[in-house]
């Protein structure tokens, strides 16, 4: 290992570090570490729970280390090539530095990996091992040795032909697969291969390498001849009625297929401007607008409204709700959604109804806590909504540095944008909760609850949408390209899901330490008013960032 | 078989006769399939072979059903006595020619389905396009091994009194009854089977255009590999 590279990896990682540290400023960055972090130390907290001896069985540990090693060659081998920094290669390349030190440069953010996972083995995992120590060292020198194979399996994969290459891709893929079903076999006792497989009949797919006479001496064959010369008849409707449904089939196939080639037209020009089509969409994707192309569509003018809720800053709803009224597919896609999503919760209750019919029993009591479940799912409609009906700032993208020229203030104005796509979400759940009640019963209070929490959620899930929306576009707006990044959209998820933490854990808290006649009742209550001081702190931050937008912009 | 007349090395081999190459592809299975490619496609090249190899196995079925199939198979279709005595003979009457066609039927079915299976591995994994005629030209004269294999266990049969005798490592495991999955695997390691995946190897190669290892992996993988891999996972 040169010297110089070795302080080059550390001023780097040095560098890394304080910039991550500083990118945890950017709350989406904090709440996504903190929600890794909260998952980590829940896991921590669980370490000693029977699932975590199951994890470390010498049945899970050897299933494991295939997994790593396989999994490193593999991706070693698709690599076809180690991969550095752009600016690796300009400088280390030009430099007077051997492969090997080169190699050994790329190996050692690898290295360090492998110790990070042999202390977080050790810390989960101290308690069901018997030589904790010796374990985790090994786990961590196995991983650097996976390491190794995949720099390996790159280097040569960048050095033979592309036939090879994908030649000896799928070399690969079949040992993979049956070393996978074998392990799982004896490591697990699952039986991936029916049995029939081994009968002799099902010989005749290794042909030539077979015994033709163990083919004819089944015992199937000897069953169908007996039952041949007993029933005098030869009756072939068991073999005949799959055939013939698969012939119907198969003629049905070819013929569409004959009508498709003889289709005569240029198939060229509109596969190239699809193809462009694709390729603006892509583009239109990465830099964070909307999929859907605008097409010149004559749209009638919708006329000014008259009512005074739509002044003021009540224009920016009735502007949504414009654009909301012009996104039929939208729509149409939110009431699908919603449609599955309550027709799911409807058959279970249906389900649980015919069961009753037919003489089972349930206490009213949990009769009453399955239905106000079922009530209580319907909160997860408007997470499901969230893409199709985004008629707020992520519609408007190109307009918010116009919209700080409006004479209203930024918090009304935030509130007047998320007011669509919650009133949006209000509707569909209040169609799902009068599906609901065809077949199950809410009381008042139940309905009361809906009433107030259903509104709380739904500013919570679109709050948090556009919060990620206005801090990706405060960074474009700045120049940094920002992409829709499958991380990105995994810590809005995440968040999605936290942001219900504090108002469940103090509602949960009130629960079980109160032990007081309107207990419920208070808990349920505090979560109200902890969710929607959540909300609150959520609307504030999406004034502030709305506001930082403008700076962003005039900085760039 | 002809004799080798030597020629100058550009020159084309001399096309042979069909039965010419169904005994020199037991001795030197890549000259005949080198010369089958160059040659136009002929169907006598796989049929006549496949026929022989169905002929063959119905009268290996006959010495092996003669021993095995009356007195271990039949009490377990028919039952106890008294249905015994009737359904054998049912059973016996019946048995012969309903198996003669099964195995007819199979080794068509089998040739068809290991062209397929060659074809498919150079379409797909080996990224080489090949003609599918003439790999079914190639399993077809692959099928002489199997051919001869059955022959042998005839003469195997004979000499040892054992239906059950192959000329496999299950000659080694005789007190094991024929579904017991050891004795698969040790009937899966038989010679005429080795011997007909390593020529369906170098027929591969041949059609591929791949070196001998690259396309024994494939076959070994499928025909060896694979299949004692169902006998011990199933």
């Amino acid at each position: 290992m040169n010297r110089a590279l070795g302080y080059l990896w550390l001023a780097l990682l040095k560098r890394r570090a304080l910039h991550f540290l500083r990118g945890l400023r950017r709350p989406t960055t904090l709440l996504g570490f903190a929600a890794l972090a909260f998952f980590l130390s829940w896991m921590f907290c669980l370490r000693r729970e029977e699932v975590f001896g199951q994890l470390v069985r010498p049945a899970s540990l050897v299933g494991g280390a295939m997994l790593m090693l396989g999994g490193s060659l593999f991706k070693g081998f698709l690599q076809r090539g180690l991969v550095f920094e752009p600016a690796d290669v300009d400088f280390l390349f030009t430099s007077p530095f051997t492969q090997r030190q080169i190699v050994f440069y790329r190996l050692l953010p690898g290295y360090l990996f492998a110790v990070g996972q042999g202390l977080v083995f050790f810390a989960f995992f101290v308690s069901h091992l018997k030589t904790p120590i010796q374990t985790s060292v090994c786990l961590m020198l196995f991983q650097i040795v996976c390491f190794h194979l995949a720099a390996g399996a790159a280097i040569f994969a960048g050095s033979i032909s592309e036939p090879l290459h994908h030649r000896i891709r799928w070399m690969m893929l079949g040992v993979y697969f049956v070393v996978a079903a074998l392990y799982l076999r004896t490591a697990w006792d699952l039986k991936l291969i029916p049995a029939f497989v081994s009968s002799p009949l099902s010989q005749v797919f290794f042909y030539p390498a077979v015994t033709l006479s163990d083919i004819g001496a089944a015992p199937s064959i000897s069953e169908w001849t007996l039952r041949l010369v007993k029933s005098s008849s030869f009756s072939t409707n068991h073999v005949l009625q799959p055939a013939f449904y698969l012939s119907v089939f198969a003629a049905g196939a070819m013929a569409s297929l004959w009508l498709l080639l003889r289709f005569r037209g240029s198939i060229f020009e509109t596969a190239v401007a699809t193809t462009t089509r694709m390729a603006e969409k892509r583009l239109r994707l990465q830099e964070g607008r909307r999929i859907t192309i605008a097409v010149d569509n004559p749209s009638r003018s919708a006329a000014l409204p008259k009512a005074s809720l739509f002044h003021g800053v009540g224009a920016i709803v009735w502007k949504n709700l414009v654009v909301a009224s012009r996104s039929k597919r939208e729509l149409v896609l939110g009431l699908v959604f919603t449609l599955i999503y309550t027709g799911f919760l409807f058959a279970l209750r249906w389900l649980l109804h015919h069961q009753m019919a037919l003489g089972g029993e349930l206490p009213a009591r949990e009769v009453r806590d399955f239905d106000r479940a079922l009530a209580g799912l319907l909160c997860f409609l408007p997470f499901l909504l969230q893409r199709a009906l985004s008629f707020d700032f992520r519609r408007d993208g190109q307009h918010l540095v116009g919209f700080r020229t409006l004479p209203v203030s930024s918090f009304a104005l935030v509130l007047a944008e998320l007011a669509v796509p919650i009133g949006l979400c209000l509707a569909f759940q209040a169609f799902g909760i009068l599906v609901l009640m065809a077949c199950a019963r809410y009381e008042w209070s139940m309905l009361l609850l809906v009433l107030l929490g259903f509104p709380a959620v739904a500013l919570a899930l679109n709050g948090v949408w556009n919060l990620h929306y206005l801090l990706a576009a405060s960074k474009r707006a700045g120049g940094k390209i920002e992409s829709t990044s499958p991380v990105g959209i995994l810590i809005v998820v995440a968040l999605s899901f936290l942001v219900f933490f504090p108002a469940g854990w103090a509602a949960l808290q009130v629960g079980r330490n109160l032990n007081w006649r309107f207990s419920e009742l208070l808990a349920i209550a505090v979560w109200l008013a902890v969710q929607y001081l959540v909300d609150f702190l959520l609307l504030l931050a999406l004034t502030k960032f709305f506001q930082r937008f403008e700076v962003s912009r005039d900085a760039c | 078989m002809p004799a080798t007349v030597l020629t100058s090395p550009s020159a084309a081999p001399a096309p042979t006769s069909l039965v010419a190459k169904l005994l020199n592809v037991l001795v030197s299975p890549g000259g005949v399939f080198d010369e089958v490619l160059d040659a136009p496609i002929k169907m006598a090249n796989w049929r006549v072979p496949t026929l022989l190899v169905g002929l063959a196995g119905i009268f290996l079925l006959q010495i092996v059903g003669a021993g095995e199939h009356g007195s271990a198979v039949i009490p377990l279709l028919t039952g106890p006595w008294p249905a015994f005595a009737s359904e054998a003979g049912l059973l016996a009457g019946g048995w012969p020619l309903v198996s003669s066609v099964v195995v007819c039927l199979a080794a068509f079915t089998g040739t068809l389905w290991s062209a397929f299976v060659l074809w498919f591995i150079g379409r797909i994994f080996l990224k080489v396009r090949f003609s599918f005629l003439k790999t079914l030209e190639i399993v077809g004269l692959s099928g002489t091994v199997l051919a001869l294999g059955s022959l042998v266990t005839i003469l195997l049969i004979a000499a040892s009194g054992d239906a059950a005798a192959r000329p496999s490592l299950s000659l080694l495991a005789g007190k094991l009854v024929p579904a017991h999955p050891v004795r698969q695997v040790l009937e899966t390691l038989n010679l005429f089977h080795l011997w007909s995946a390593m020529v369906l190897a170098i027929g591969l190669s041949r059609l591929s255009g791949v070196s001998f290892k690259e396309a024994a992996f494939w076959v070994f993988g499928y025909w060896v590999l694979v299949r004692l891999a169902l006998i011990i996972l199933a």
